[in-house]
């Protein structure tokens, strides 16, 4: 129980945070990566204000081995590079550019999008089912060379 | 509440397809890699990061002012 709730409450701050700040509105988003065109640089702050308590939180969490709910925290750093990491993060990028809406701000669209949020929601969903299939066929590649 | 979501079908089922499927591929997004990764001095994040505004710009700026799709 306490969980859940402290999930909702994360998940509610979470939220809150993605619309006062601006991740929401798929305009700014677009206008933050129109680099080439009218570019509007707000939303670096919104990355850098939130990299900053993140920052405070991980110095926390090392010397924890768990949340404060009893979750597992992974400490471990990952440090590989490879073509998943950097094919994906291209696909992402361009489809962040294409809609102007990103996983965290498309889960919710469910509350204000309408029917063009939902639509991003179901083929991103799609994406993501499809995504193991393309990781293999990746892997598969680069391991002939 | 202002989301200002394009009207046109075909960009959004492309841009929402190509979300899921990158972020999963990656195993991150901008919150994942972008927040949480670069504030640990994450290397994967850093690059994923680097990636990704990389090519968001260039889409943008393919899509918004050479074919007009927004």
């Amino acid at each position: 129980m306490r969980r859940n709730l402290s999930a909702f409450l994360c998940g509610a701050l979470f939220g809150a945070g993605l619309l006062l700040s601006g991740m929401t509105d798929t305009t700014r988003v677009q206008g933050w990566l129109d680099v080439f065109g009218d570019w509007d640089a707000t939303l670096a702050f919104v990355m850098g204000g939130a990299i900053l308590p993140m920052a405070a939180a991980w110095i926390v969490a090392r010397r924890r081995r768990t949340a404060l709910l009893g979750t597992p925290l992974p400490l471990e750093q990952d440090a590989t590079v490879d073509a998943k990491l950097v094919l994906g993060s291209t696909l992402f990028g361009a489809g962040w550019a294409l809609a102007g809406l990103c996983p965290g701000p498309a889960l919710a669209s469910l509350g204000y999008g309408g029917t063009g949020g939902m639509l991003f929601l179901i083929a991103m969903l799609a994406g993501m089912v499809a995504a193991p299939a393309a990781k293999a066929r990746l892997d598969h590649m680069t391991a002939r060379g | 509440m202002e989301t200002h979501i394009t009207g046109s079908l075909g960009v959004i089922l492309a841009g929402g397809f190509l979300v899921g499927l990158g972020t999963r591929m990656a195993n991150g997004c901008t919150s994942g890699h972008g927040v949480c990764g670069i504030s640990r001095l994450s290397l994967r994040g850093i690059v994923a990061t680097v990636f990704y505004i990389l090519a968001g710009g260039l889409v943008m700026a393919g899509a918004r002012h050479l074919l007009g799709w927004i």
